[in-house]
């Protein structure tokens, strides 16, 4: 656990005042606050640090026990443990304000909890720490999930259960989501502010890429192997498909490697959109014989013969 | 009752903020006040816009002219990175193409 130079932090002299102490806090606040560096966990991380900083500096009974220890925290720590357990012994004084209270004077997004402060705060300050009351209610803040998809379980409609925060949720995942797509649970996230609404939980899928086929949009590629007659001569070939079916295509006689075939409505489904699906593409590729038998060599050479001629 | 939308004057005690706050909000066009039967509503939908904004404005000493900038920007940026993470996707997969 590492000493942190508050002053540092807000970048002010450590006899700042506090009209200076809040210019710079919020001024830092501005910058980095998470409603306007959405998705940034850099800017989330120094937004806790500021607000940190300004829970200690703001506070003039923190900031002089801030002051009076600082860098030799440990022996905050001590007197930490010894506060516990006076406490536990019914028998502590409230000399030096406990953990709690404090004169935070914002709300920030999410609200502040204990988990938000670093453990030098803790050390120094105590757990069970809990902002100063307001009367407005506020949503709770949102939290972040990632959920990995392979690109077979996107194409299917299915249910799926997480764990948030300790507690299952069941969510439907539709069809057709694509990489990167995030969705919203409503409620699903941090309890609110004086008895305001529940925070959102924010999925974001990650689609794995699949051996056998790629996705751009709702459509779908894959590659399929021709043999030299089929394609030289025509025929039928059977093609799987993702969702684990198989279709038949018929090969044109002459079809050329790389010929690109499209099978309408093969593809990947449109998400929210039931029944409605993208087109798979398939691209030939002719397989040359090896090992050939006198015989067939034979028969190839008079081939070429009859081309040149 | 109306259950999709908050009376105007109830959202004000409850949020305890100036009625002018959300005056300015409403006349700005960030947001949506509706009048109905003589009562003015604000819809459920717009109550985290409502707190985002408050949060810019009491906390962040932000007034509603840098509040009505920062939205328009906020926007752009979220356009932009869903850009971003569709043209990913065709990156990857084109670069699949060419391993």
């Amino acid at each position: 656990m590492a000493y942190i130079d508050y002053y540092k932090v807000l970048g002010v002299p450590k006899n700042a005042s506090q009209e200076e102490i809040k210019k710079a806090y919020r001024k830092l606040a501005r910058k980095m606050h998470p409603d306007l560096n959405p998705d940034d966990k850099d800017a989330h991380r120094k937004f806790q640090e500021i607000n940190e900083a300004h829970e200690v500096l703001s506070d003039p009974e923190k900031r002089a026990k801030y002051d009076k220890y600082g860098e030799n925290w440990k022996h905050a720590e001590e007197f930490e443990k010894a506060r516990q357990q006076y406490q536990q012994q019914g028998a502590w004084s409230d000399f030096f304000g406990g953990g709690e209270g404090g004169a935070r004077t914002f709300y920030t997004e999410g609200d502040f909890t204990d988990d938000d402060f670093s453990d030098f705060f803790h050390s120094m300050f105590g757990r069970g720490f809990k902002q100063r009351k307001t009367s407005r209610k506020f949503k709770g803040p949102d939290y972040q999930a990632e959920l990995r998809l392979t690109l077979r379980e996107a194409m299917q409609t299915h249910k799926r259960t997480l764990t948030v925060n300790g507690k299952n949720i069941r969510i439907t995942i539709p069809a057709g989501v694509a990489n990167g797509q995030k969705i919203k649970l409503a409620g699903y996230g941090g309890p609110g502010v004086n008895g305001g609404p529940n925070g959102d939980l924010y999925i974001t899928f990650i689609v794995e890429d699949d051996p056998k086929f790629k996705r751009l949009g709702d459509d779908l590629y894959t590659e399929a192997e021709v043999d030299l007659y089929t394609a030289v001569l025509g025929g039928e070939i059977t093609i799987d498909t993702l969702d684990g079916g198989q279709v038949k295509v018929k090969i044109k006689p002459g079809t050329q490697p790389g010929t690109k075939l499209r099978l309408k409505g093969k593809g990947f489904p449109v998400y929210k959109k039931k029944g409605k699906f993208g087109d798979l593409y398939v691209t030939v590729k002719v397989r040359i014989p090896e090992n050939l038998s006198p015989r067939e060599k034979e028969l190839f050479t008079e081939l070429a013969k009859l081309r040149t001629q | 009752m109306n259950t999709n939308k908050l009376l105007y004057s109830e959202c004000i005690r409850i949020y305890n903020v100036e009625s002018t706050f959300i005056d300015s909000l409403s006349e700005s066009g960030l947001i949506h006040v509706v009048s109905q039967d003589e009562e003015r509503y604000i819809d459920y939908e717009e109550l985290p816009k409502l707190e985002q904004f408050m949060r810019w404005y009491y906390d962040l000493d932000i007034n509603i002219e840098g509040i009505e900038a920062l939205n328009y920007l906020l926007e752009k940026v979220k356009s932009l990175q869903e850009e971003i993470q569709q043209l990913k996707n065709e990156l990857r997969f084109y670069k699949s193409l060419f391993p």
